[in-house]
């Protein structure tokens, strides 16, 4: 049999990375178990990349400068003011831009009491996640769940399809009496029986975007001028971010 | 462009800041300078939304622009006479360590300080983002080729830098590796 030839750096690398058909990866697989040098030199590869990964993947949890979120709510608004080289009026700039756009919506900017309500709303959403809030009586009846969310927010609302990211919608949950008024839960499932839960509240006003998490819970917090959501489940950031996207996107 | 569209837009861009933010962080190697770097970013992708023409290509796109700016940023303080080699970047990785950091983690700081921005552009890209090596070379619009020989020079190089004794955080020669 004719023995496959030391591997490249570069077909390492790409066996390191998953990039190599079946019939090469086994082959580089091969040519690991007689070369004990090559395999150390692969696995050396492979703990820095695993380690590049602890190390700087948490970095993607820290809170986002509220001038940032602002400055999307402003849009196309904010973008004529937005031309000034110097960083001093250019922050100037955002910040006004900001305010006129979000004064311009009815918004109030770091209004009185937004940090407790960002506080109590996030614990609502986890206590909601982990079914430790009083339970409300199961929705009954033939009505949509668009339907039976858009009433109890008193706003229109559309029910995620996150079915692209293999979760199915298997509940939701209307709480009557939550500070602020009603909040709305749905809860997600994956294959791995892993649950997603999306909590709704009418937003008390501050656009906001945070990712937090809590041991292996992820939550993202994220609020325009109307609704507030916050998503949680234990996942790695990279998915929290993709589901959270999906399902934003999907309420309206 | 459509309120849908902007609105869509918007959305998109907000679910990219935090992995565009840590980005930003450990390829320039500096906290404020990346928050400035990306606050020109989040500018820019407003003034150029209708040049996006598929959302979710967004992710590419930002650091793209990102990438852009940060050598934009370096060619206008070099025609000022500033030192070449970097010196606005000086600022260890190490600004960057989260709080839980380790004595390994402080290593792999001071190893990717000695990368040039190309070499930490790369690893960033494949063991950070999670992008395949097709991905990555459609955003750096390279041959399939080059980001395997990038990536195998860039690894080998943090490697490199791993294993030789701890002189604290360097900067790389040259910004110009292949």
């Amino acid at each position: 049999m004719t023995e496959y030839p030391t591997p490249t750096d570069e077909e390492l690398h790409a066996f390191i990375d998953g990039e190599l058909d079946a019939p090469r990866a086994a082959k580089v697989a091969a040519a690991l178990q007689r070369d004990t040098v090559l395999a150390k030199k692969v696995a050396a590869y492979n703990s820095d990349k695993s380690q590049l990964h602890e190390v700087y993947g948490p970095l993607v949890d820290e809170s986002l400068p509220a001038d940032w979120v602002a400055l999307i709510a402003a849009g196309p608004k904010a973008k004529s003011l937005l031309v000034a080289a110097n960083s001093n009026i250019r922050q100037w700039a955002i910040a006004a831009a900001a305010c006129v756009a979000l004064a311009v919506a009815g918004w109030t900017l770091y209004r009185t009491g937004e940090i407790s309500n960002h506080e109590t709303i996030v614990a609502e959403a986890v206590a909601a996640h982990t079914n430790t809030l009083p339970a409300p009586p199961p929705v009954i009846g033939g009505e949509s769940t668009a339907s039976i969310v858009s009433t109890a927010l008193d706003m229109p609302v559309k029910t995620p399809d996150l079915t692209k990211m293999g979760y199915q919608l298997i509940g939701v949950q209307v709480y009557e009496n939550q500070p602020g008024g009603k909040a709305v839960k749905l809860d997600y499932r994956n294959n791995d029986k892993r649950v997603f839960t999306v909590y709704l509240k009418p937003s008390p006003g501050t656009p906001r975007f945070e990712m937090l998490k809590q041991g292996d819970t992820r939550i993202c917090l994220w609020q325009d001028d109307v609704l507030a959501t916050v998503m949680v489940g234990e996942m790695s950031a990279a998915e929290m971010l993709r589901l959270a996207s999906l399902a934003y996107a999907g309420l309206t | 462009m459509t309120a849908r569209r902007e609105d869509d837009f918007a959305k998109a861009l907000t679910a990219q800041l935090p992995a565009l933010r840590r980005y930003a962080q450990v390829l320039i190697g500096n906290k404020a300078a990346a928050d400035d770097l990306v606050q020109d970013c989040i500018e820019r992708a407003l003034r150029q939304s209708a040049k996006l023409e598929h959302l979710q290509r967004i992710g590419g796109w930002l650091r793209s622009i990102l990438h852009n700016l940060h050598i934009d940023e370096l060619r206008r303080k070099r025609r000022q006479g500033g030192t070449v080699e970097l010196a606005d970047v000086e600022n260890s990785l190490m600004a960057v360590a989260p709080a839980r950091d380790t004595a390994a983690a402080l290593d792999l700081h001071r190893a990717m300080s000695t990368l040039s921005l190309e070499h930490r552009q790369i690893l960033l890209l494949v063991g950070l983002e999670g992008l395949n090596y097709k991905e990555v070379a459609e955003e750096l619009a390279v041959p399939l080729g080059t980001v395997m020989s990038r990536l195998a020079r860039a690894r080998e190089r943090l490697r490199f830098a791993l294993e030789a004794p701890t002189q604290g955080p360097q900067r790389p020669l040259s910004d110009k590796s292949a």
